[in-house]
C-alpha cells in the first residue's frame, strides 16, 4: 500500500509526540520513596525465601534432607535476619496508601513495638532452627515447623493482609 | 372482658405447653447404650481426632499442661462470650463423678447430667455423628487425665440467652441426632475421612458459617467466612480456586502433620492447637481427611465478593 502523504505526516506527529513525551513517561517511572522501601521489602522477602525454603521443603519431605545444606541455609536465614526489618517500614507504606502494591496493615504502624517483638521471636525460632539443622531430618522439621507457626506466622496473621 | 382474659391465659397456657414440649431434653438412655468395653488407648485417639484440649486446656498451654482440661478458650461471639468449661475428671468442678451415659449425653446430645441443655458453641451439632463406641472409649481416655480443682470460667451472655431452656427450639432446627451416614458409593477411605471431618473432627464448627441464630449455613459449608472474633478470617477449605483448590492431598497431609503449608505459609492462630492434635493421628487417617476435603463441593469464598 503507498504511503500518502497525510500518513506520512501522522507518523511524524506521532513520533515527534513520543520523543517529547519520553521524559515525563520516564519521570513517571521514577519511584517514589513508598514504591521503593515497598520493593526492598519484598526483595528482602525473597532473600529470606531463598534460604528459608529448603529448610521448609526438608522439613515437609519435599526435598531429601542433607544436614550440611539444612546447616547452610539455617545459618544464611539467622544472618539475613540481623538486619532491622523495620527500617523498611516507613509511614505511609501500608495498604491503604498502596493498595494493590503491598499486603502491610496499617497495624504495623498502630503497633510498632508489638511487630518488633513479633520479629524478635521469629530470630528465637530460627536460633533454634540453626542449633537442630544438623541434627537429623526430625528434628530439623520439629524446629522448622515451630518457626512457622510461632515465628513467620507472627506477623504474616496479624500484620499482613490476604490481598494485596 | 371476662371472657377475653380467660382466652389470653389459655393461649399462653397453651404458649407455656408447647415451649415445654419443643424444649424438652432429647436423652439417651443407660439401657440404649451398647454393650462395649472400653478401651482408653483408642480413646486417647479419638481424643486428638475431636481436639478436645484444643478449647478445654488454658489457651498456649504447652506440653504436659494440654492434658490439663480446667477450661480455657473465650469465644467472643455475637452472642456474648462463652467459656470452654472444666471437663478434667475433678469430681467438684470438672466431670469425674460421670456416668457413661451422662458422657455420651453431653457429647452426643448437648445435654448435662440434670437434663439441662449446653450451648452449641460445644460442638455436639458434630459430636453427634461420632460413634457411640468412640465417646465411650474417649470418656475412659479422659478418666486418665489429671484432676484440675478449678471452677469452670462462667460465660457472659445477654438475660435472654441465660435461659438455656431455650436452646430446645435450637436443637429442634440444627440436631437431628442422626449417626453419621457414608455417602453413597464411597470408598472406604472416603467414608474413614467424612468421619472424621464431620464427626470428632468438628471442622465445620468453625468452617462452615453461621447464620443469624448461630445455625451452620449448609449451602456454604466449608466456605469459611468472616471470624466472629476480631477482623481476621476462617479460611475456605473447600477445592475451589478461593480455598485449597491448588494444594494437592500431600500438601493437605503435610499441612495437618507439620504446620507448614504450600509458599511458605503456616498456619497459626487457634488452628495450630487444631494441628498438633491432627500430628498424632495416622498417616491414613490424614490422608482420608485430605482427599475427603478435596472430594466436598468446591464453594467461593462468598464475604470477599
Amino acid at each position: 500500500m503507498p504511503t500518502s502523504g497525510a500518513s506520512r505526516f501522522s507518523r511524524a506527529a506521532a513520533l515527534l509526540s513520543a520523543v517529547i513525551l519520553l521524559p515525563t513517561l520516564a519521570a513517571s517511572q521514577d519511584k517514589d520513596p513508598g514504591e521503593k522501601a515497598i520493593e526492598a521489602r519484598q526483595g528482602f522477602m525473597q532473600v529470606v525465601v531463598w534460604e528459608a525454603g529448603p529448610l521448609f521443603g526438608m522439613a515437609k519431605g519435599d526435598i531429601a534432607y542433607d544436614a550440611e545444606q539444612a546447616t547452610a541455609n539455617a545459618e544464611n536465614l539467622d544472618a539475613v535476619l540481623m538486619y532491622d526489618v523495620g527500617r523498611l517500614f516507613i509511614e505511609g507504606t501500608s495498604k491503604s496508601e498502596y493498595t494493590g502494591k503491598t499486603r502491610a496493615l496499617a497495624k504495623i504502624w498502630e503497633d510498632m513495638s508489638g511487630f518488633a517483638d513479633a520479629y524478635q521471636e521469629l530470630r528465637d525460632r530460627v536460633d533454634v532452627v540453626v542449633e537442630e539443622a544438623g541434627k537429623g531430618q526430625e528434628a530439623l522439621a520439629a524446629a522448622v515447623s515451630e518457626m512457622g507457626k510461632q515465628g513467620c506466622g507472627n506477623c504474616h496473621d496479624d500484620y499482613r493482609a490476604e490481598e494485596f | 372482658m371476662r371472657r377475653l382474659l380467660i382466652g389470653a391465659c389459655l393461649v399462653l397456657a397453651a404458649g407455656a405447653v408447647a415451649f415445654w414440649v419443643l424444649t424438652r431434653p432429647d436423652t439417651i438412655a443407660a439401657a440404649d447404650l451398647p454393650d462395649h468395653t472400653p478401651d482408653p488407648e483408642h480413646g486417647a485417639y479419638v481424643f486428638h481426632a475431636a481436639g478436645c484440649n484444643s478449647c478445654h486446656a488454658a489457651p498456649e498451654a504447652e506440653g504436659e499442661e494440654k492434658m490439663r482440661l480446667g477450661g480455657g478458650l473465650a469465644f467472643e461471639t455475637p452472642f456474648g462470650t462463652f467459656r470452654a468449661p472444666n471437663v478434667s475428671p475433678d469430681p467438684e468442678h470438672g466431670i469425674g463423678g460421670w456416668s457413661d451415659v451422662d458422657f455420651v449425653n453431653a457429647v452426643m446430645r448437648g445435654l448435662a447430667p440434670d437434663g439441662s441443655h449446653y450451648y452449641p458453641a460445644f460442638p455436639y451439632p458434630s459430636y453427634q455423628r461420632m460413634t457411640v463406641e468412640d465417646v465411650l472409649d474417649l470418656k475412659a481416655y479422659m478418666d486418665t487425665l489429671p484432676a484440675v480443682a478449678e471452677p469452670s470460667p462462667g460465660h457472659d451472655l445477654p438475660l435472654p440467652l441465660r435461659v438455656r431452656r431455650g436452646i430446645g427450639l435450637w436443637k429442634r432446627l440444627y440436631m437431628d441426632y442422626r449417626p453419621f451416614q457414608p455417602g453413597e458409593g464411597a470408598d472406604e477411605q472416603l467414608k474413614r475421612g467424612a468421619y472424621l471431618v464431620t464427626g470428632p473432627g468438628h471442622c465445620g464448627a468453625c468452617h462452615t458459617p453461621r447464620n443469624m441464630l448461630g445455625g451452620p449455613e449448609p449451602e456454604r459449608a466449608y466456605s469459611g467466612g468472616p471470624a466472629p472474633e476480631g477482623d481476621g478470617t476462617i479460611p475456605n477449605i473447600t477445592p475451589h480456586e478461593d480455598g485449597i483448590g491448588d494444594w494437592s492431598v500431600g500438601d493437605i497431609k503435610t499441612a495437618l502433620r507439620t504446620g507448614l503449608l504450600p509458599d511458605f505459609e503456616s498456619f497459626g492462630g487457634d488452628m495450630v492447637a487444631v494441628q498438633e492434635n491432627m500430628a498424632e493421628l495416622t498417616e491414613a487417617d490424614r490422608e482420608a481427611i485430605a482427599v475427603y476435603l478435596k472430594a466436598l463441593p468446591p464453594r467461593p469464598s462468598w464475604w470477599k465478593k
